[in-house]
């Protein structure tokens, strides 16, 4: 449709006052509070971990964007019940040294939730698959409120626990930087985002049939037409987007107890680090994830806990109005050629 | 003001692919002007240009003294112009007698709240355009089609029925975007009596097409674009024997110009 | 959507008021002493039908804007809100905030409230609308989503306006003089009597220039433009419409319950909005009483039968199911119940009647 062009040089300048002025803002406020350096930089750091765990959830959302454009609601789900398994399985009595055995629940809490994705992909998906949008997802959102109600089934409402990679009890062990303190499960989780970023690129890049999945989500068409199946991809991006979300939910256990509803709110925020990234960018929606943890994190640090979710919406928001497209995606249709 | 098209220096630039490049042409009142040019020429990319869906990177469009930079679509439309589409836009969940009533649907004011408590005045403007699109519809032939669903037409016959829509919003100047392709010959005899008839009418048009004995036939004037750049204008009888535009052409059948 | 006739089906309208009315009187009068729940089989209670009434406002409205105008809103219970707090402040200011005592107290007051709440809101979704309207398909439905989650979390968060996550109470039964709109039987009425007007306005607007406008808007958003059709204007005045709906429903459920607070109006909520609408049928104004009695019944059926039945107790099972049964309706009825309902009519030989 009709826009009028906007300059370059004057979108920047507004990015840049925007980003000063809530700079300014939040030093407002957390002198208000009384904030020391140390507490920004705790405050980021935790924000760094909770947007490793929104990058990894992003990259769910992601592959399945790109792949079949549709939006899954259930990948939060998909989080939840990678970390439920998991510490299910850990749980058991089985005859193994209780590093094998939370290696063994980290397998089968991120196997079985891959299953479940592909069911889903399966039974839900596939026969919808030419519908509107609407009803897709109104579709995942069934297959959310499902999920979320066999979880609270057979989990209960109390939160679990999971326990720490590093020391395999409650406790974690934590390392003091002058007064700021980092998790030895927050390494866990940096690390894991890494190496989950150089498989995937890995297997986007170099495998083939990691480059027929990217060129489905570049042309379905064209990806049909030499002799990609589609079908298969769309299965494939559940299959390995409930992997993704698995291995945040698993990850991220230790820090925050495991609850049936757990993948409410990640899963949003999950999404808005998609937005953020522009839906079908992996370096995008990582440092959409990132600069969300972060974002939120210092924002509820100088004013309210409460708020932390007030701000990912306002992001939400402000981005789609503002840079949809900035964050690359596309909501316009292509002027026709001739 | 007289209504005339006035395309000054028209220019599209789509991040580094320059699709029009400074394209000048004007088509005057009860004009039929064609734009020809081989496939990438840019022909649908000015029609988008002039009927405001697409912004121009430079130049100027004025109509009638209007300048139409900047101006949304449905405004460009309430100044008197009208298009059909090269892919046909029809609205599918609808008569062939609604969507020509689309098109008079800004020559009707009647608001929510008269509609909404059925206010005679709307049933009496409803009435009216019922009316007026019948009357477009009996002018392209369709006229017994009216209460058929707009896809269940013959593809000839919903190209007629776009042409009945934007003929319904009372144009001055109609473009036509390759309303020609696709159709038989006696589709095409068919149209040619249409617009002649149209702009008996006192209504200009602007036509994209690729059938040059078409083209040749039917306007009065003929601009020629090749890669964005316009490469001649003039009579049929000047560009049929244009030296450009025969090389532009070289890749097509040469026959077709004759 | 493919047919609509010329003049709305005004005598659905009449049949539907008539069985509604009859059914009302029942348990007004209660003869033999039957209630209007015995003839259901227990299922449905006057308590629902006022639910499903009032829901039924939002759903036109969500109708109109997502089956029309083709705009998805995955945050209606927003505006729903917004009505049911307008409703609520306004009418307790006296109580609470010891304002307006003469005014606040009289029984125009509350009805008054609810025209307030109505043009806020309206007013609200003008100025939102405007911008987020640009935003297509999945952008903007996250984009309304986000929009519900924030109003949500504010009517948690300002409490010394709204009560905070416990919310307001002692919000004043409708009155009309001395004649209280009170017990539910009577209320009952006047919800319907609104549901009714609601729908007789949705079908009109459906069946008019602004209905065929949104139609082809949903369509074809650039023919529409090229043929004279101001999309912005016409997908700003659905949003509007839409709101304002909700909130004259929100009003209703605020003196339904005579108390508000935040945890109905959350994104659940709006889902559950969007889901009526959809199985319902969105295209269709009908679909809309359609959906919402639909779920209703499923979600009633459940929680009695599963008890009787399976002796099994719990929201867990309920909920199981009603995920199922959502993905069932949309995977096998996409169009909503009301299309199925009307290829039934069409395989008997009469014609498709759709939006009636």
């Amino acid at each position: 449709m009709h826009r009028k062009p906007q300059r370059q040089p004057v979108r920047i300048l507004v990015t840049v006052l925007v980003v000063l002025g809530v700079a300014a803002l939040s030093l407002l406020l957390g002198s208000q509070k009384g904030l020391q350096p140390q507490h920004y930089i705790q405050l980021t750091i935790d924000g760094v971990r909770a947007g490793s765990i929104y990058a990894l959830m992003a990259l769910g959302f992601v592959v399945v964007y790109s792949v079949t454009g549709i939006i899954n609601f259930a990948q939060g789900e998909f989080v939840m019940l990678g970390a439920m398994i998991c510490l299910t399985v850990n749980d058991l009595d089985l005859p193994l040294p209780p590093a094998w055995k939370m290696i063994a629940a980290i397998l089968a809490g991120v196997l079985l939730t891959t299953i479940i994705g592909a069911t889903m992909e399966r039974l839900t998906i596939r026969p919808a698959r030419r519908s509107p949008p609407v009803t897709l997802i109104i579709i995942t959102i069934g297959v959310t409120i499902t999920l979320r109600a066999a979880a609270l089934l057979v989990w209960g409402a109390d939160p679990h626990v999971l326990p720490a990679f590093t020391t395999l009890a409650l406790e974690d062990k934590i390392f003091r930087f002058g007064g700021v303190i980092v998790q030895a499960q927050s390494l866990w989780i940096w690390a894991t985002l890494i190496v989950t970023l150089i498989l995937l690129y890995f297997f986007l890049e170099r495998t083939l049939l990691g480059k027929a999945l990217r060129a489905c989500a570049v042309n379905r068409r064209a990806a049909q037409l030499v002799g990609i199946n589609p079908d298969r991809m769309s299965l494939l991006s559940f299959a390995l987007a409930a992997a993704l979300g698995a291995i945040g939910g698993i990850v991220l256990g230790p820090v925050t107890r495991p609850i049936y509803d757990m993948g409410v709110m990640l899963g949003l925020r999950g999404f808005v680090a998609a937005i953020i990234g522009g839906l079908v960018s992996v370096p995008g929606v990582v440092v959409g994830g990132l600069l969300l943890g972060v974002v939120e994190n210092i924002a509820a640090g100088v004013t309210d806990p409460a708020y932390k979710s007030v701000v990912s919406f306002v992001i939400l928001i402000a981005i789609l109005l503002f840079r949809p497209q900035g964050i690359i995606g596309g909501g316009e249709k292509p002027a026709e050629e001739a | 003001m007289t209504a005339r098209l006035d395309v000054v220096d028209l220019r599209k630039d789509f991040e580094g692919l320059m699709a029009v490049f400074d394209v000048s042409f004007t088509v005057a009142e009860r004009e039929i002007v064609s734009l020809i040019g081989p496939n990438g020429a840019g022909k649908t990319t000015i029609f988008n240009m002039i009927s405001g869906i697409l912004a121009p990177t430079g130049g100027s469009i004025a109509y009638g003294g209007h300048a139409l930079a900047g101006l949304k679509p449905h405004a460009i439309s309430a100044l008197g112009l009208a298009r059909t589409f090269q892919n046909l836009r029809l609205f599918g969940n609808m008569t062939v007698l609604e969507n020509v009533m689309i098109g008079r649907h800004g020559k009707s004011d009647t608001n929510v709240l008269s509609t909404a408590f059925r206010l005679p005045a709307a049933g009496r403007q409803e009435r009216a355009m019922r009316a007026d699109a019948m009357r477009q519809l009996a002018r392209v032939g369709l006229a017994d089609k009216a209460d058929a669903d707009a896809l269940s037409l013959p593809f000839g016959q919903q190209r007629l029925l776009e042409i009945a829509r934007a003929l319904a919003t009372e144009p001055s100047l109609l473009l036509l975007d390759e309303a020609g392709s696709g159709l038989n010959r006696p589709e095409k005899d068919a149209l040619d009596r249409l617009i002649r008839d149209i702009r008996g009418d006192g209504v200009a048009i602007l036509l994209v097409e690729h059938d040059i004995p078409f083209v040749t036939a039917l306007s009065d004037r003929i601009v020629v674009l090749e890669h964005g750049v316009k490469i001649a204008e003039g009579t049929p009888a000047e560009i049929r024997s244009n030296a450009r535009v025969i090389a532009a052409y070289l890749g097509e059948d040469i026959r077709d110009l004759c | 959507m493919k047919r609509l006739r010329a003049h709305p089906n005004f005598a659905g309208v009449v049949i539907l008021a008539v069985v509604l009315a009859v059914f009302g009187a029942i348990d007004l009068i209660r003869p033999f002493g039957l209630r209007f729940s015995d003839l259901s089989g227990r299922v449905v209670t006057i308590d629902t039908m006022i639910r499903i009434g009032i829901l039924t406002i939002v759903v036109v409205g969500l109708n109109l804007l997502m089956g029309y105008a083709g705009q998805v809103s995955l945050g209606q219970a927003g505006f729903y809100a917004l009505g049911a707090y307008a409703s609520g402040v306004l009418t307790t200011l006296a109580s609470r905030h010891g304002m307006l005592s003469g005014i606040a107290d009289t029984w125009w007051w509350p009805w008054l409230a609810i025209i307030i709440g109505m043009l806020l809101t309206g007013l609200f979704a003008y100025l939102v609308g405007k911008p987020i309207l640009r935003l297509k398909g999945n952008y903007l439905a996250m984009a309304t989503l986000g929009l519900g989650m924030i109003l949500y979390i504010l009517a948690g968060q300002l409490s010394a306006l709204t009560g905070g996550y416990d919310g307001l109470t002692g919000i004043p039964r409708l009155r009309i003089g001395d004649f209280a709109l009170w017990p539910a039987q009577r209320y009952y009425f006047l919800v319907w009597g609104a549901a009714i007007a609601v729908i007789v306005v949705g079908l009109n607007i459906v069946h008019s220039r602004i209905g065929r406008a949104l139609r082809a808007i949903h369509t074809n958003e650039t023919a529409a433009e090229t043929s004279g059709v101001d999309t912005e204007h016409y997908k700003v005045l659905a949003l509007v419409i839409s709101a304002m709906l909700a909130s004259l429903a929100g009003s209703l459920y605020a003196h339904f319950q005579s108390a508000v607070s935040p945890s109905p109006f959350g994104f659940k909520a709006s889902v559950e909005l969007v889901t009526m609408a959809a199985v319902g049928g969105l295209s269709s104004i009908w679909g809309a009483p359609l959906g919402v009695a639909v779920m209703f019944v499923i979600s009633n059926l459940l929680q009695s039968q599963l008890e009787t039945i399976f002796h099994i107790r719990g929201g867990e099972y309920e909920l199981i199911i009603y995920g199922l049964v959502l993905v069932l309706i949309m995977i096998f009825m996409p169009k909503g119940v009301i299309s199925s309902l009307s290829a039934g009519r069409r395989n008997a030989g009469r014609d498709p009647e759709e939006a009636a």
